[in-house]
């Protein structure tokens, strides 16, 4: 059993698949719980996809990718923030509009060029198993930063989550406190993206929050719980691709998704019994 | 004095002293982008300690009355909305708005006492934690409202007159000395409703000054809800005590 745990570790791919995938977890799981508070899912999906024309762009002009995919995200963020800011579009409007715009962009830009599908299949599903030193300080650093900060804001994003017309009252800064909530999810996607694909990123911002949502209603709990539960899906969901033998990135949004299925069905079940015991 | 740390409003106490808690000047108000007014020429004086309903059907401009007292709203020229004897550019920091209970997400995974503590914040500032004497403010606002022994439930747990009990604690603790309630009995039964307005009764004996919106024409008839009503529809159509004010053809032009 030790050993089955330990073997792995002795290789060096493993080994930085599993810090890079902890760090992104850590970071994800964090976030993660304010994103689904604020009913901000589709904007981390939006921009988790408006990545890819910024990216291929760097990737065509031989720039840094994780610039040209954080100028995009951005541009996106700032977009559908200015977009449904007054009211006169909802937000999943403005969202769909704009990221299967970007998308598509990217997506026709990159068709132009040979590698197509495989370099587009990286990019959606990571190359978990091929992070480079870079990208591993890159994320240790931004992880970090994030964490502290959330820990230093935590009161004014949980005010100004929940009620952001009395935050506004008390002079709360409403809207950089948003903004600056965009910002660091537009840069802990687009380190993400590079590192484990995008759509572990997404999955990794969404369902461990929405797990530990159903457990627990104390937010400092809520966001121990969220981080617990994406390092569970890390670990198990990396170790399990290394002994079946199955794409890294699928297999840890599979063991989020599991989780959060267990929990919800949990809860369900002793809220069922409860109310009949009543 | 008292300090503000969020906004670095420095506030006079003595402005508090000043005869009227709300001082309206032929205020009109147009939403940007909307042709016709939201509100015409009201002008009104609040003074402090006074109970006043706010009535009038949908669409009758009292939500944004409410938001332009409570700064949330920029007033049209300066000056035309004062509170406390100065004009409401900023939040004022003595100003609570509980907003209709819809705006708030009530599933948020926050305690009452969680709720109650918010009303601290803008003492408390950056990058600090609650001092003692937050708790202690706290605690003595969820005793006033009865809520003390819920303190550690989530907000949604709550029924909707216990929610609404739970937000005039956080004004409580916020040292408000200015109420204003936007359709806090919207969706009450009768007895959350006489429980609220129990209470702000009890709070304009000492010293509150409450401006209530609604348009729960019987309460505010049997004179629960206020002494004084000021009938809108985009206009003042009446302002006097409710059997004054309410008169047929009052209410007559007011939801024509």
């Amino acid at each position: 059993m030790l050993d089955a745990l330990l073997s792995p570790l002795a290789l060096g791919f493993f080994r930085q698949a599993l810090v890079g995938g902890l760090l992104v977890a850590v970071v994800c799981g964090t976030l993660g719980v304010f994103v689904v508070l604020r009913g901000m899912e589709y904007i981390g999906d939006a921009i988790a996809h408006s990545v890819l024309p910024g990216v291929v762009v760097a990737y065509l002009l031989q720039g840094s990718l994780f610039l040209g995919g954080l100028v995009s995200a951005l541009i996106t963020a700032a977009v559908i923030n200015a977009l449904s800011r007054d009211g006169r579009l909802r937000d999943s409007t403005a969202i769909g509009v704009v990221f299967t715009g970007a998308l598509a962009l990217g997506v026709l830009v990159l068709s132009a060029t040979r590698s197509y599908a495989r370099d587009l299949a990286s990019l959606l599903f990571g190359n978990t198993l091929g992070i480079s030193i870079q990208d591993m300080w890159l994320i240790a650093a931004l992880t970090v930063v994030i964490v502290v900060a959330v820990w230093l804001f935590f009161k004014e994003l949980v005010a100004t989550a929940f009620d952001p017309t009395h935050a506004r009252k008390l002079g709360l800064p409403v809207n950089a406190v948003r903004g600056g909530l965009m910002f660091a999810l537009a840069l802990t996607i687009v380190a993400g993206a590079q590192a484990v694909g995008v759509l572990m990123v997404t999955a990794l911002l969404i369902t461990p929050a929405a797990t530990a949502s159903t457990l627990t209603h104390r937010l400092p709990r809520m966001v121990a719980l969220s981080i617990g539960t994406a390092v569970f899906s890390v670990v198990i969901g990396l170790y399990g691709s290394y002994y079946l033998n199955v794409v890294p990135g699928a297999a840890v949004v599979l063991v989020a998704a599991l989780c959060f299925l267990a929990a919800y069905l949990g809860t369900h079940l002793r809220r069922g019994r409860a109310s009949n015991a009543v | 004095m008292a300090r503000f740390p969020y906004t670095s409003h420095v506030h006079n106490d003595a402005l508090t002293a000043s005869a009227h808690a709300i001082c309206l000047e032929a205020l009109t108000y147009t939403y940007p982008g909307r042709p016709a007014e939201a509100l015409l020429d009201v002008s009104a004086c609040i003074r402090q300690g006074e109970r006043v309903a706010l009535l009038g059907p949908n669409g009758a401009g009292k939500s944004t009355l409410l938001k332009l007292v409570a700064g949330l709203l920029p007033s049209p020229t300066p000056g035309a909305v004062r509170v406390f004897e100065t004009p409401v550019d900023t939040c004022h920091p003595h100003t609570a708005y509980l907003a209709q209970r819809a705006e708030v997400d009530l599933r948020f995974p926050v305690s009452v006492r969680d709720v109650v503590m918010m009303g601290r914040y803008s003492g408390v500032g950056w990058f600090a934690r609650p001092a003692r004497a937050d708790h202690a403010a706290v605690d003595e606002a969820l005793r006033r409202v009865d809520l003390l022994p819920l303190a550690g439930r989530a907000i949604g747990d709550l029924s909707g007159g216990q929610q609404q009990r739970a937000f005039l604690a956080r004004a409580l603790a916020q040292q408000a000395r200015l109420l204003l309630l936007d359709e806090p009995l919207a969706g009450l039964d009768v007895r959350s409703q006489q429980s609220v307005l129990a209470l702000l009764r009890g709070l304009q004996q000492e010293g509150m000054t409450i401006v209530v919106s609604t348009h729960d024409l019987a309460s505010v008839l049997a004179g629960d809800v206020a002494e004084r009503v000021i009938l809108l529809n985009r206009r003042i159509i009446a302002d006097a005590a409710p059997d004054e004010a309410l008169r047929a053809e009052r209410l007559r032009e007011a939801y024509a």
